[in-house]
Order: C-alpha cells, then sequence, then structure tokens
C-alpha cells in the first residue's frame, strides 16, 4: 500500500504545516516563523510532490522537521487545533453509541483477525452445512453452479479464460467469513451461527486444498492461513495507458 | 380536500403507467375530470355544444385547444407518450423468489441515446445492487460512526438534514460500465454498452463534518463504509485529501429525498470514484489504519492484468466519452445530423471534445454545453451532413489533468482482456449505407 502510505504522508505533512501556521498566529513567533512558512504555502504541494519521489529516509526527515516545530509550538502554550477545530459538537447534534449498539453493528472481520467472534467449526460439520443450505446454488462441490464457482480455477489466471474463486484469487481467508456471515446464504443472510460460518469456511478451504481435512478453524488461526493468491495483487498503477 | 382523494385515485392507476396506452390515460382523466366540479364540467360541455359542427368530431376531442385539461395532481407523471424506461433489470425470474434460479446480477442500464442535458432523472438512473432494493423507514434508520476516533456517534436521518448541507452534481458510473467492450459484444444499443453511469445533483452532509464530530483520530487513514440491505455491501475507503474534499453523506436527489434504488435514506457518495464505493442504504462508518479487504475490493473489483496480477483499489473512474445519437441500432436519414454525446472524468473537468467521422483519420472540436463541471457528465454536440456514405463516429476526450482517452488498441495493449472493469475506450458506431448504426470496434 505504498502510494496510499504517500498520499497519507502528504496529508499529515500539509496538515502539520498548517497546524504550525495556525498555533503560531498571534504570538511573539509569528514573524520570525510563520511569514517564511505561509509564503511557502503556495509551493507546498510542489515540494510535497518533489519529497514523493525521494527516499523515505529524507520524507521522515522532513516530515520529523514539520513535527519538531509543532512540538515546540505547543510547549510554548498554544493549542492545539485539530479535527476539533470547527467542532460541530457545538451544533450538539447526534448521541454516543452504546456498547451494546455498536457490538451488534460491528460486524466486519479483518485480515488481522480482528473481529472474529469465538466459535470455532471443523471441515466434516462444514461438508454437512453446506449441502444443506448452499449446494443448492454453487453445486454439490462448489464447482458446477449456477451461481458463482467457490472452487478451482488454479493456474488459471494467466489464460484467456480466467476462473477466479476462493482458491484461485481471493487473497485473505478472513473475508470469506466476513463475507458469508454478512451475506450468505444469498436467500438467507445472516441466519447463521459462528460456528456454522467457520466449519463451512473449513469446508471451502478444504475444497481448494488450502487445509487439511482435519483441521478445526476458529479467530486465532483464521488470520493465518497463506491463500495461494495473497500476493496476486497490486496497488492501482494508473494512469497507466497513454492516450495519443 | 375531497378533489385531494380523487386525484389519488387517478394516481393509484399511474402504479401501471407504464402499459397503459394514451387512450387509457385520457379515459382516467376523463373520470377524474368527471368527478371533478360542476362548472368545469358545464364548460367542457359547452366546449362541445358550440365547436364546429363540420369538423370530424374525433379531431376535436384530441384538440387540446377544444378540451379542459387535467387538473393539478400531487405528485407529476411525464406524458403517456413517453415510454422511456431502462434496461435489463433483474428479469422475470427475479418475480419468483429467492431460490437458485434468482438472477446473480441485480442491474438496470440508463437509456442515454433519447436523454437531454446532463441530469439523469431519477426514475431513469441506473441501479446496481447486490440482493435486491431494502425498504427502509427513514424513522428506525441511524448512521453508526466508530473506530479510530474519539467518540462513536449515532446520527438519525433527521438529525443528519439539520447539519450543514453541501450539493453538488456528479455521475456515478458503475466500474463494469461498458464491460462487454473487452469482448467486443455485437450489435448493441449504447444503453447496453454505456448504460452504466448516471449524473445527478446530490445534497447532503460533509463527511469530514462527521469525522470532525468524532474526533476522528490522525492514524485513521482508512474507513469501512456499510451498507444495510441484504448483502451487506461493506467497502474500504481510502482517506486521501480528494476524498475528504469531495465525500459527502447524501439524502437528497435531483432536489427530492434518495430514490430506494439509489440508496433510500443514506449514500455515500464519492465523486469521481466506482460506482461500487458509492455504499447505499449506509448504515456505518468505521475508521481504521489499514484497509479492511472486503469481498468488494479483492475478489470482485479487481481488475486482473495478462501477467495474472490484479490492480487493487482501482477506484478512480478515468475520462471517457460516448455518442449517444447517432448510435448502435438507430436508423438515421440522410441530412443535417447534430452528433450528441456525454464525456466525464473522474479526475475533474473534460477540458476537450473531439468527433471523428471517419474512424479517428481526423478529428474536430465539439461545442461543450455549459456547465462543466468536475466529476460530472458532460454534454457534447458536433453537425453533420450525412450523404448517405459509411461513416465511423467517434469521439475522444480529454481531462484536465491531460489524460487522454485512449483507443481500445491501446487500452487493449496495456491490460489484455480480462479485467472485466474500468473499461474507457473511445466507442465506434458505424452508420452503414442504408443509415443502419452498429457498435465496432475500430
Ligand atoms: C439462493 C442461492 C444461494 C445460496 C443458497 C447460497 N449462495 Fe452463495 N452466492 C449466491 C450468489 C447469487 C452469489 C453472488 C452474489 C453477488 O455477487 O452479489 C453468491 C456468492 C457467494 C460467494 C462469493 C463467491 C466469489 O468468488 O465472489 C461465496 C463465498 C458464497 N456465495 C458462499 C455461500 C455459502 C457458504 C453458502 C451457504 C451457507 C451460500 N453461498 C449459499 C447464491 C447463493
Amino acid at each position: 500500500m505504498e502510494g496510499y502510505e504517500t498520499s497519507m504522508h502528504s496529508r499529515m505533512l500539509k496538515k502539520s504545516a498548517s497546524f504550525v501556521l495556525a498555533s503560531l498566529r498571534g504570538s511573539t513567533y509569528e514573524t520570525k516563523y510563520a511569514s517564511p512558512l505561509r509564503s511557502l504555502r503556495p509551493r507546498w504541494t510542489a515540494i510535497l510532490n518533489i519529497l514523493r519521489d525521494r527516499p523515505m529516509s529524507l520524507r521522515a526527515a522532513t516530515s520529523l522537521n514539520m513535527l519538531s516545530l509543532g512540538m515546540a509550538a505547543i510547549a510554548l502554550g498554544w493549542v492545539l487545533p485539530g479535527w476539533s477545530a470547527e467542532d460541530i459538537g457545538s451544533y450538539e447534534i447526534g448521541r454516543p453509541a452504546t456498547e451494546a449498539e455498536i457490538k451488534a453493528w460491528n460486524i466486519d472481520v479483518s485480515p488481522s483477525g480482528e473481529g472474529l467472534p469465538p466459535g470455532q467449526g471443523a471441515v466434516k460439520q462444514g461438508m454437512q452445512v453446506y449441502a444443506a443450505k448452499c449446494a443448492a446454488c454453487h453445486g454439490p462441490t462448489g464447482t458446477e453452479g449456477p451461481k458463482d464457482r467457490l472452487v478451482g480455477g488454479q493456474h488459471t489466471l494467466q489464460t484467456p479464460k480466467p476462473v477466479r474463486t476462493i482458491g484461485s484469487y481471493w487473497p485473505y481467508a478472513t473475508t470469506l467469513y466476513d463475507y458469508i456471515n454478512r451475506a450468505m446464504p444469498f436467500n438467507a443472510p445472516q441466519s447463521l451461527t459462528p460456528d456454522e460460518v467457520y466449519s463451512v469456511v473449513a469446508w471451502l478451504l478444504h475444497q481448494n486444498g488450502i487445509i487439511s481435512e482435519d483441521t478445526v478453524i476458529d479467530a486465532r488461526m483464521l488470520p493465518g492461513i497463506q491463500m495461494p493468491n495473497r500476493n496476486g495483487f497490486i496497488l492501482d498503477p494508473r494512469p497507466d495507458v497513454p492516450g495519443k | 380536500m375531497s378533489e385531494g382523494g380523487r386525484i389519488d385515485q387517478a394516481g393509484s392507476v399511474s402504479g401501471r403507467r407504464e402499459e397503459m396506452r394514451p387512450e387509457e390515460w385520457q379515459e382516467v382523466n376523463r373520470r377524474t375530470f368527471l368527478a371533478g366540479s360542476a362548472s368545469l364540467m358545464a364548460l367542457g360541455a359547452a366546449g362541445l355544444v358550440f365547436g364546429n359542427a363540420n369538423a370530424d368530431e374525433a379531431d376535436q376531442a384530441r384538440d387540446p385547444m377544444r378540451v379542459p385539461g387535467t387538473l393539478p395532481r400531487p405528485y407529476g407523471e411525464r406524458s403517456p407518450f413517453e415510454k422511456l424506461t431502462r434496461l435489463g433489470g433483474a428479469g422475470p425470474e427475479a418475480l419468483h423468489g429467492w431460490g437458485a434460479n434468482a438472477p446473480n446480477n441485480f442491474n438496470s442500464l440508463t437509456p442515454l441515446q433519447d436523454l437531454h442535458g446532463i441530469i439523469t432523472p431519477a426514475s431513469l438512473h441506473f441501479e446496481r445492487h447486490h440482493n435486491g432494493v431494502p425498504a427502509i423507514d427513514p424513522a428506525r434508520h441511524r448512521l453508526l460512526v466508530h473506530g479510530l476516533a474519539e467518540r462513536s456517534l449515532l446520527f438519525t436521518v433527521e438529525e443528519l438534514k439539520r447539519l450543514p448541507a453541501v450539493a453538488r452534481l456528479a455521475f456515478i458510473e458503475c466500474s463494469g460500465n461498458t464491460w462487454d467492450g473487452w469482448r467486443e459484444a455485437q450489435d448493441v444499443t449504447v444503453q447496453d454498452t454505456h448504460g452504466l453511469t448516471s449524473n445527478s445533483e446530490w445534497t447532503g452532509v460533509k463527511l469530514s463534518t462527521l469525522l470532525k464530530a468524532v474526533g476522528a483520530r490522525r492514524e485513521a487513514t482508512w474507513m469501512l463504509a456499510e451498507g444495510s440491505d441484504a448483502s451487506g455491501l461493506n467497502r474500504s475507503v481510502p482517506l486521501t485529501n480528494d476524498v475528504l474534499n469531495d465525500a459527502m453523506i447524501c439524502y437528497g436527489q435531483n432536489g427530492e429525498a434518495l430514490r430506494p434504488e439509489q440508496g433510500y435514506p443514506l449514500r455515500l457518495l464519492l465523486p469521481g470514484l466506482e460506482g461500487n464505493i458509492n455504499v447505499k442504504w449506509l448504515r456505518r462508518l468505521k475508521l481504521g489504519s489499514a484497509p479492511f479487504m472486503t469481498r468488494w475490493e479483492t475478489a470482485k473489483y479487481t481488475d486482473l492484468m495478462p501477467d495474472g496480477k490484479a490492480y487493487q483499489f482501482s477506484l478512480v473512474m478515468e475520462a471517457k466519452s460516448v455518442i449517444t445519437s447517432p448510435s448502435g441500432q438507430q436508423q438515421i436519414q440522410p441530412g443535417f445530423h447534430e452528433i450528441r454525446g456525454l464525456a466525464w472524468s473522474g479526475r475533474g473537468r473534460v477540458t476537450k471534445v473531439e468527433v471523428s467521422v471517419d474512424g479517428g483519420h481526423t478529428w474536430q472540436g465539439a461545442q461543450l454545453q455549459e456547465p462543466v463541471l468536475p466529476k460530472c457528465h458532460t454534454r457534447f454536440r458536433f453537425p453533420w451532413q450525412w450523404h448517405g456514405q459509411e461513416a465511423i463516429l467517434q469521439s475522444r476526450c480529454v481531462d484536465e489533468t491531460g489524460y487522454i482517452q485512449p483507443t481500445r488498441q491501446e487500452l487493449v495493449k496495456v491490460r489484455g482482456t480480462n479485467s472485466l472493469y474500468h473499461y474507457n475506450a473511445i466507442q465506434s458506431w458505424r452508420v452503414e449505407r442504408d443509415g443502419r448504426v452498429r457498435n465496432i470496434y475500430a
């Protein structure tokens, strides 16, 4: 995600520069530091663009300088104008969500495993869940359809007819939990228990040759499963096609 | 309000207006009218009695100057003579429940060939959803904003409407728009090829306003947006400067509430980014420091390249244009034609559109209709005389970053034909000697 890191980095850099400016406002240091900094402002974007092409170490050093300037400002006792500068709190709109409310909705699962619930599932149970609740749409072995093919297709991505499945294309096993838990079965979403989801995930991973038949899946081990196409993605490099 | 009741009666028929013929509609109007005030009835009768006795009676009945018109209606309808509709949709099998035969792809396409200007009527905005359009009571709907923030807040729709509002025009284009272009679909219309883009005025609250409200932390560089439909659609949004400047939580579309198909009561709008990430029926925004890697940004909406690697988070919709008329399957006559079309770019304004009538050998500048706005459909026009010769019509656009819309050949050379999404090549329409227009891959 180097591209986004860079853009995040420029964002922070811009922010810290604005922040330093704001914190100097009205102080005796204003003329000394603020005017030179302000005169640079039109060129920030240009500077950032130059920095973007420099090695990480140089970028880090620059932002460190900015940061220390910011620290100095704080030390001198000026208030931090962060996100709260034009605080919407003053509108007093929206109310704090309770823990229970957040918990009920916070169902997403990250590649780190964050969000996975307690519970577990074995391939064998998964086979039963699959036969009862999934096979009608995805086929008895996950390859027949009529809906999305879930199994097979490895080594087809470079061919004229790529077959994208869990085994050939999906980079993270955690995504399987997230998606099945929220959206499958298609005709009864969010009807499976955590154990049912874990077990059907286990069966699908086994069918794709990723885990052995005796594997039991839980929150601890799911994030560690290495998916065959884990390194198959690159961050958007566009514009990649030169027009004439 | 007895009149309101009568009008409702007529309005209730409008539910199946689609299948009504103009004569039927007149019948409905007549009934509404007959039930109307006595003085109006007297007027109508007078018109018939004192009309020209020699003229054909049927003609008279159709003369709008001789028949009093309909009464005001609480909610307007287009003329019954207008038949323009979205195309596709889930298909007839969708009516038969959600078994193994339920459709995979829920979408419908905008009839670009017959629209004017740059606004897509809400009723004709393309649709794409992943397990049907949910029925949501706005009074019960909530938006939760939480994660890497000082506090977690819940907003009602009414509360969001009280916050300072912003509005802008923006297109939304499905990244699968024109995906038949990769595999060279034969003899199709511009609605088939390009109908997954639409343009509206959107009203709502800026995302940054809500991020300030919850006190988003500096490490919050990504945000999960989640819909409350049966697919629970979830996408990771990178919180770049561009996104923070533009992103909105919308409740308004073309002056009224969002349509259910467009996310009623709340949707995320990320102008210029692929349709799927503009999450509809929005119920939750969660701040994080890394992408969440949902199915929709891994298994789907990633662009497979010839070397087997796939572009990920290819969010921006690159500059694209298309001639909407004359276009595929139309039949034209010799004489004057105004070549019309649309151009747009997810990176900003369209700065130039050129038209070729000879398959790209020569190009001439088209006229851009004001206003030309960033990340918004732009209408272009080009006058043309057709003398019955074979012609290949093309348009190509340039945006404010200097990006030039590529030819299909240029695009395929880099990306191959397996990438499914983000096809934005120059579209070619061949006008045959008999005036038939056909899509070709020039
Ligand atoms: C009624 C039919 C139906 C049933 C039953 C069903 N699915 Fe699906 N499934 C679908 C459809 C349709 C899609 C594609 C949805 C889309 O793309 O929006 C899908 C997609 C998927 C995908 C994503 C495939 C990919 O590569 O993107 C997975 C995984 C999946 N289903 C697993 C399951 C599991 C596990 C079950 C049983 C618990 C199940 N499905 C039951 C219809 C069904």
